[in-house]
């Protein structure tokens, strides 16, 4: 059940869904503007993915709403998500909820994500975190393309079980790739996973997640990348990150910015990625500091 | 796995990897540094386990990928801005394509290595040039790739008795026992991560993080 109901489909151009195996979706938005306005310009999603459109604040980019209807992901779910920000315009992709992967006997759930934006567009994903069960064997994607005069703001975050309910990752497999390139040059490649340690010895690791149960990244890729390091140092970011046993870092290469968290206590690391990311999305993008109802638990 | 080498081969990789060959290498850290100023490394042991952690799952691991990737790769130029790209941190990257271009310097003006038209100009990832040479004097990989890792353990030992401080002996100590374990990387290398276009995971989001804090570290000698 949800509380966001789809636009009607024939407000905004229509809505084309093709019969798919549950597990095996595609969705596809892309965001254009004209006059000033950013737009649904079009979409595309195959069960289980459904996309929405919630209604959002004059000034505000447009808002895609991602969820499956599965409520989860199993070994052999393949799903992708392509978000396209055309010239100009400003879009926020934001998942509906936390994503959690079910231990899998054996196939692997791939995701991938594909996320372009054109010259002067605004492209925001913000993170809603993947959950991983024990036993869960998943491989992301996460490819990235922009313009060298767009900004971009994608964030991404990682629960290892669901301690709560007693549930912890120790065993399945872990891989996970980013890649970005600007103005298509390749800038960034980002290859984490835990196959040669394995999860366990990963986990426990010091350089590793050196007891990290949730790890964070937040990308900021555009003009203010050099900023975007002093206001995570400059902050209280780090003091507050430090009394949590957080572990806060923010490195500038040039063109883009990458800052992670980790720490012992999922909720604490959401809590100040969601802190870090108002503050981001105001002094780049130049948007109001608040992150999607959605967001919060 | 027995490993035979030939005279030149050897003497070409003993002065490429020497301390005395002049790229500098001695003043970078990989973040060893931080780790230690973080108290993460403190001794023989924490060094050990670090060293290995990079072989195993790290910053080592994916440079002796792209050693022998360069060696056998058709594409090094799309590889050499991958292996770039794989560094995190803006100090890392930064030793990488430092230390690339020096190596490149020496060896055109004294070996006569051909970069080619694609890696003549703009940055250049240490490990894919070191790759190039050997591959150009028809080095054997395993060989090539275990020099490679060989100077970088040993770099890693010297930034540690400089910092920690550790003994010099304990520091040979640690490139006698892992004799065995840099062989092994080797050939996990040689074996499983064969696909050029496709780096060895890493598991180093602790590691990073260190390189990250050396940024703002007051007092360092190193430059990463």
């Amino acid at each position: 059940m949800t509380f966001i109901q789809p636009l009607d489909p024939s407000i905004d151009g229509g809505v084309v869904k093709a019969p798919g195996t549950l597990g095996h979706g595609a969705a596809r938005v892309s965001v254009a503007e004209r006059d000033g306005h950013s737009y649904l310009d079009e979409r595309y999603f195959t069960d289980p993915y459904r996309l929405f459109t919630p209604r959002v604040a004059v000034g505000e980019p447009v808002s895609v709403v991602l969820s499956t209807l599965s409520g989860g992901l199993v070994g052999g779910d393949r799903l992708s998500f392509s978000g396209h920000v055309k010239e100009g315009a400003a879009a926020q992709f934001v998942g509906q909820a936390a994503e959690k992967v079910y231990g899998s006997a054996g196939p692997t759930t791939d995701v991938a994500f594909r996320l372009s934006g054109d010259a002067g567009s605004w492209l925001e994903q913000v993170p809603q975190e993947t959950i991983l069960f024990d036993g869960a064997r998943l491989d992301r994607r996460f490819d990235i393309d922009v313009d060298p005069d767009a900004q971009a703001l994608i964030g991404d975050m990682v629960v290892l079980g669901r301690l709560a309910m007693g549930e912890r990752f120790e065993r399945g497999a872990f891989a996970d790739t980013w890649t970005l390139n600007i103005g298509g040059a390749l800038q960034w490649c980002d290859r984490t996973g835990f196959e040669n340690l394995g999860i366990a010895r990963a986990k426990q690791n010091a350089f590793g997640l050196d007891g990290a149960q949730a790890f964070a990244t937040v990308l900021y890729v555009g003009k203010r990348a050099a900023s975007v390091v002093d206001q995570i140092r400059a902050g209280d970011f780090e003091d507050r990150a430090r009394a949590q046993s957080i572990r806060l870092g923010a490195t500038c290469l040039g063109t883009y910015t990458l800052i992670r968290l980790m720490g012992p206590i999922p909720q604490q690391v959401r809590v100040l990625l969601g802190e870090i990311w108002k503050q981001l999305r105001s002094e780049t993008g130049g948007y109001a500091p608040r992150l999607p109802t959605l967001w919060s638990i | 796995m027995t490993m035979t080498i030939d005279g030149l081969a050897l003497q070409r990789l003993l002065s490429w990897t020497s301390p005395a060959f002049p790229i500098g290498a001695f003043s970078y850290s990989g973040g060893l540094e931080a780790a230690i100023e973080e108290g993460l490394v403190t001794d023989r042991l924490t060094l050990e386990h670090w060293c290995r952690f990079h072989l195993d799952a790290g910053a080592a691991l994916q440079d002796g990928w792209a050693v022998h990737s360069a060696m056998t790769g058709d594409d090094l130029v799309a590889l050499n801005r991958l292996s770039l790209a794989l560094r995190q941190t803006r100090e890392t990257r930064q030793e990488l394509a430092l230390l690339g271009d020096a190596f490149a310097k020496v060896m055109v003006t004294v070996w006569d290595l051909d970069l080619g038209p694609g890696l003549s100009a703009g940055d250049k990832s240490y490990p894919v040039l070191f790759g190039l040479a050997a591959r150009q004097f028809g080095i054997n990989p395993h060989a090539a790739i275990s020099a490679f890792l060989h100077a970088w353990l040993a770099n890693q030992v010297s930034v540690a008795c400089r910092v920690i401080p550790l003994g010099q002996t304990d520091g040979q100590r640690i490139m006698h026992s892992f004799e065995g374990q840099l062989t092994e990387a080797v050939e996990t290398i040689l074996t499983s991560h064969q696909d050029a276009t496709k780096p060895p995971l890493s598991a180093g989001l602790v590691a990073d993080w260190c390189s990250v804090k050396h940024e703002t570290q007051y007092s360092r000698l190193f430059r990463s």
